[in-house]
């Protein structure tokens, strides 16, 4: 990794702890270092990240492992066909001793929220997240509740067991900022895996390398990297192209095109640059747009996938030549 | 599916091949060609860009003997560059294998046994090509094109196009700018072209030419997309259609132009820009002035004509009567066929003429004029059927391109005019046609003052009286075959000055003093009666040196009659007087120029070659442009037109070049230079820069290209630097110096291309697997078959 000379010291301290909080989740989750970067530029973009993946490939482990890098609240919402809305929002009850209603927060109100197999619950209960994704608040009973920074939901879905399960709705699956796959480790990995595992878990041993507060000032200095009109304007590019591309039904949002500048910032600032590239961009542009395109049926039936129109997207648009 | 997000700043993983780019695109490789074939496609576009380019040489020499030896060189000189270029040496390594090539291959081609093992040179080697060189030299100043191949010029033609081969393969294969090969092949293309006068075949060599060049720049996927500028996001680019097909447009739009826009180029269709001159073939043309040009100073004195006749003549091949542009031209010769019986109608019906026959046998002359005594009144012999005449100035041609050459014979009869002097002498005057007195306004003033003052002092009054004071003014004057004085425009000027010239200024300027004085006259040219080898029947001799231009003065009732201004050192010139005006001997002795002294000598009447003018310099006498060919009013406007054309070029190249070239203490252009740079390279290597490509992903594909890391870690380091200085308001010179630094690293690094070693190794790998495959399986076949049986 290089060092830019002239880089400065948030940027330096954010890749510092980027590093250190990638490395420190590498010790228990391996040979997935591209989805655990992701990972990170998505808290430090405070987007949210959905894991997409058949079971047993690691994706409550990269949850937690993450969560526990970081020392801040979390909380695990299994969802399941009877999961109710309140049960994520949170329930005001009566409390007699104050003889005055209460609000009990619910599982949403932590810095990382982890929701297994998403997908389970019905439309209803998944749709309770939307607010507190997109407005960082919950509101039960006319009450605004804010909810603290960082906020992330890490959410799961296998996307191979359809039975008794209720797609995301297109809203929600526009909220999360980015679609990850973990995919099966390589058999060195997996060997390492095993070792490891069959030594205990050591997950509980993770320690964390920062706290709640350190993460709110990276996400402050993800802010500040530079990005580059003409890059922008790529950005804008790239995403309407989705939009009038042939195979595609429905295209990216314009929350897509802020998500994806919004990595690219952070990833800029991991790369110890202040400044964003267009390669920063492209980079991105797979994880954050894919699961927002749907596809022509015409696409579908021909086995096209919104990966394909990416890319081919990615090698229609000129990059910007910058400022020269 | 696999997320992926790599580093941006790291290193391409090893494996990573071109095609694959790093963010998983699938998009077709645009420019897939392997190195191999781009490679192969590069060699032939160049092979055939040379040959091309070697047409126009055609126009230099009358045969084809030259092909062989001069295709040869290219083709030597181009697989010497290209196979050293596969073992990876440079520009100087090849550069002296080159030259020492060229020795060894122009011994074995014009001395072999001069040379050890017929290639290697010796001293005796270098000696022979020192005196070719030196002989090239006096050949080039002395013939003109087209000319027979002889070994001193197939030494310049072989050595030009190797030099030319070598420098395209430098640019090609070592400097990778298929734009500067293409301009070099031009050049050689177009350096024969202003030295002869035939163009067949040159306008369909033009869109090879050009198709050459652009399959040339087409691997060199030139990406015409960065030519238009800048890639803008909002310009939404084919991104499907790279180099490869930019190229095939290109190289589509260069056919097509060179095939509708070839015969536009100058140059074609146009007279040649200079004439070499001396012997060496006649050119066929219409110009009788070129024919003439090229024996006025003839490099030998073999014989052109054998003429028996009882009295001497000259012999007339043509009449200029147009003067322009300080030159006698005459106009096209458009013949008719002559009667039945050879008879000629006579130009001018003249009173009294007597009749003289005169046999000719053509010896080492080639032509469509036919010289003949004037004014000739039939023609006959065994070419009967293609003699025409002009009548408008009494000239003798061939028709339907035959040429009269060795061993043909014709007689002709003359009705030479046998006029009254005293009548003559009378006559007032009368007013002829006006062309036959017209002059341009640009004559100096100063002839006609000459000439009024000759007449002056001569007190004549009437215009034969007018016509021989001049004609024995300039009589006076020196005879000289290196007149001083240059060329050109002020060639009448020194002329005037100097009073020392040969045939050509003396007849031109006597008729131009007589055309100021309203006489009309016009320039004859053709040949002095020549040397007398046989008294008894009258034979004579005529070789190159009696090559000759007079001046013919029209006078009513007798005709054109043929004065003679020019004090001849040989004395070979018939001189009229006003007692004699039909000169029937070499009457050199009537006015006794002082200033040739052996012109007193009796055998001077009959002379052969002049003993006092060394044969060299006669043969190499300087050219003079008082009498010039036709064409040179039509090559007046060419040149200046494609000199313009080349200065504006220059201005724009310099314009380019400047607005292009990064000012040293803008570190952000330097930076963009370096990357430019490096695109061009990538454009060479067949790895160009797609618009859709970032830094990373374009000089991650070149850096592939690379066998050393050194190029993985410079392309890494441009590319940060060029991202930087793209989207990064802050770019000081350290960093413009490091983008610099790689740039060079990464140029170094770059292999041979991969080539037909490489592949031939690898088949030769394939074909012996296949055998042993092969083997196995036979021995398979008996086993089974055996256990079978």
């Amino acid at each position: 990794m290089t060092t830019e000379p002239h880089a400065d010291a948030a940027v330096t301290q954010l890749a510092e702890r980027f590093d250190a909080i990638e490395h420190n989740i590498g010790t228990v989750f391996e040979g997935k270092q591209d989805v655990v970067r992701l990972a990170l530029i998505a808290l430090l973009s405070e987007g949210h990240v959905l894991l997409e993946d058949v079971p047993g490939v690691g994706k409550t482990l990269l949850a937690k492992a993450l969560a526990r890098s970081i020392s801040c609240s979390v909380r695990r919402i299994q969802f399941t066909p009877d999961l109710l809305p309140s049960d994520i929002t949170g329930i005001t009850v009566y409390n007699q001793e104050r003889g005055d209603f209460e609000f009990k927060p619910g599982a949403v109100f932590a810095n990382i929220v982890l929701g297994d197999e998403i997908n389970r619950a019905g439309p209803k209960t998944q749709s309770a997240l939307l607010e507190a994704m997109e407005e960082h608040t919950v509101t039960v009973d006319g009450t605004s509740h804010g909810l603290g920074t960082p906020f992330m939901v890490v959410a799961t879905q296998n996307p191979i067991e359809l039975d008794g399960t209720y797609p995301l709705p297109e809203a929600q699956r526009d909220r999360f900022m980015m679609r990850l796959s973990i995919g099966y480790p390589s058999p060195e990995a997996e060997l390492g895996v095993l070792g490891v595992h069959g030594g205990g878990d050591r997950l509980p041993a993770l320690e964390a390398v920062t706290d709640a507060r350190e993460i709110a000032e990276l996400i402050e200095a993800v802010k500040a990297v530079h990005v580059d009109e003409s890059l922008q304007r790529y950005v804008v590019e790239l995403v309407r192209a989705t939009r009038e591309h042939g195979e595609v039904e429905l295209g990216a949002s314009p929350r897509a095109s802020l998500a994806l500048l919004r990595g690219a910032r952070a990833l800029a600032g991991a790369t110890r640059r202040p400044y964003v590239i267009a390669d920063d961009i492209k980079a991105l542009a797979l994880p954050v747009l894919s699961h927002r395109l749907v596809l022509t049926p015409e696409a579908q039936l021909a086995g096209r996938s919104s990966e394909h129109v990416i890319t081919a997207v990615l090698g229609d648009v000129p990059v910007p030549s910058g400022r020269g | 599916m696999t997320a992926v997000a790599e580093r941006p700043t790291a290193p391409p993983p090893p494996g990573h091949r071109r095609g694959a780019t790093a963010d998983g695109s699938s998009s077709p490789p645009a420019t897939g060609t392997p190195g191999g074939n781009t490679d192969v496609a590069q060699l032939l576009s160049v092979v055939v860009l040379l040959l091309v380019a070697l047409v126009p040489i055609g126009r230099v020499f009358d045969d084809t003997l030259w092909v062989r030896p001069v295709a040869a060189g290219v083709l030597v000189a181009v697989g010497l560059c290209w196979g050293l270029r596969q073992f990876g040496a440079g520009g100087l390594v090849t550069m002296a294998a080159s030259v020492l090539a060229w020795l060894g291959f122009t011994s074995a081609v014009l001395a072999p046994a001069t040379a050890r093992f017929g290639v290697v040179p010796t001293r005796d080697t270098l000696e022979v090509g020192r005196v070719l060189l030196t002989d090239a030299a006096e050949l080039i100043r002395a013939q003109s094109s087209p000319v027979e191949p002889e070994p001193a010029l197939l030494l310049v033609a072989i050595s030009g196009t190797w030099a030319i081969a070598t420098a395209v393969c430098d640019a090609a294969f070592i400097r990778r700018v298929p734009l500067a090969a293409v301009g070099i092949a031009l050049v050689g293309f177009s350096v024969p072209l202003p030295l002869a006068t035939r163009t067949s075949g040159l306008a369909l060599a033009v869109p090879f030419l050009i198709a050459a060049a652009g399959v040339l720049l087409a691997f060199g996927s030139v990406d015409l997309r960065r030519w238009l500028g800048p890639s803008s996001p909002r310009a939404r680019a084919p991104g499907r259609r790279g180099g490869l097909a930019t190229g095939a447009v290109l190289t589509t739009l260069a056919v097509g132009a060179g095939v509708l826009l070839a015969d536009a180029l100058p140059g074609f269709g146009e007279p040649p820009l200079y004439e070499i001159r001396g012997r060496g073939g006649t050119p066929s043309t219409n110009n009788p002035m070129v024919d003439l040009r090229t024996r006025l100073t003839a490099s030998d004195g073999g014989t052109v004509l054998e003429v028996t006749t009882d009295r001497p003549m000259y012999l007339r091949t043509a009449a200029l009567d147009t003067y322009e542009d300080q030159s006698w031209t005459a106009e096209s010769i458009r013949g008719t066929p002559v009667g039945a019986d050879g008879a000629i109608a006579p130009e001018v019906e003249a009173n009294s003429t007597e009749e003289v026959t005169v046999d000719v046998e053509v010896g080492d002359l080639r032509g469509e004029l036919v010289p003949v005594p004037y004014p000739a009144v039939a023609v006959e012999g065994p070419l009967a059927e293609y003699f025409q005449h002009d009548d408008r100035n009494g000239t003798v041609i061939l028709d339907g391109g035959e040429q009269i050459g060795q061993g043909d014979a014709y007689t002709v009869t003359a009705a030479v005019p046998d006029p009254d002097a005293a009548r003559i002498g009378a006559s007032e005057g009368f007013a002829p046609d006006s062309h036959l007195t017209s002059l341009p306004d640009t004559v100096p003033a100063r002839v006609e003052d000459l000439a009024r003052q000759v007449i002056a002092e001569a007190e004549a009054t009437t215009p034969l009286q007018q016509a021989l004071a001049i004609q024995d003014e300039l009589q006076t004057w020196n005879y000289s075959l290196e007149p001083p004085g240059g060329h050109g425009s002020d060639a009448l000027d020194d002329f005037l000055d100097s009073r020392t010239g040969y045939c050509e200024q003396f007849a031109a300027t006597m008729a131009l003093m007589l055309r100021t004085l309203d006489i009309p006259a016009r320039v004859a040219v053709g040949y002095t009666p020549g040397t007398l080898v046989d008294p008894d029947e009258g034979r004579w001799q005529v070789s190159h040196d009696n090559a000759h231009a007079w001046v013919e003065v029209l006078f009513p009732e007798s005709g054109w009659l043929a004065f003679e201004p020019t004090p001849r050192s040989d004395g070979n010139v018939l001189v009229p007087s006003a007692a004699n005006l039909t000169p029937s001997d070499t009457a050199a002795g009537d006015t006794d120029p002082p200033d040739i002294p052996d012109l007193a000598d009796e055998e001077a009447l009959v002379p052969g070659i002049d003993e006092d003018v060394p044969f060299d310099d006669q043969s190499l006498g300087e050219e003079t442009d008082v009498t010039a060919t036709a064409a040179e009013d039509d090559r007046r406007t060419w040149p200046w037109v494609t000199a313009g054309l080349f200065l504006v070029v220059a201005a724009g190249a310099v314009l380019t070049a400047r607005r292009t070239a990064p000012d040293p203490a803008d570190a952000v252009a330097r930076v963009r230079a370096a990357r430019v740079r490096a695109e061009r390279l990538g454009q060479a290597l067949g790895v160009p820069s797609r618009a859709s490509d970032t830094d990373r992903e374009f000089l991650t594909r070149l850096a592939q290209q690379a066998p050393s890391g050194a190029a993985g870690d410079a392309a890494h380091r441009l590319a940060v630097e060029s991202a930087r200085a793209r989207y990064f308001p802050d770019v000081s010179a350290d960093a413009a110096a490091r983008a610099e630094t790689a740039t060079a690293t990464l140029v170094e690094a770059m292999p041979p291309s991969e080539g037909i070693v490489d592949r031939a190794r690898r088949a030769a790998r394939v074909a012996r697997a296949r055998t042993a495959q092969s083997a196995r399986y036979t021995r398979m076949r008996s086993w089974w078959g055996r256990r079978s049986g």
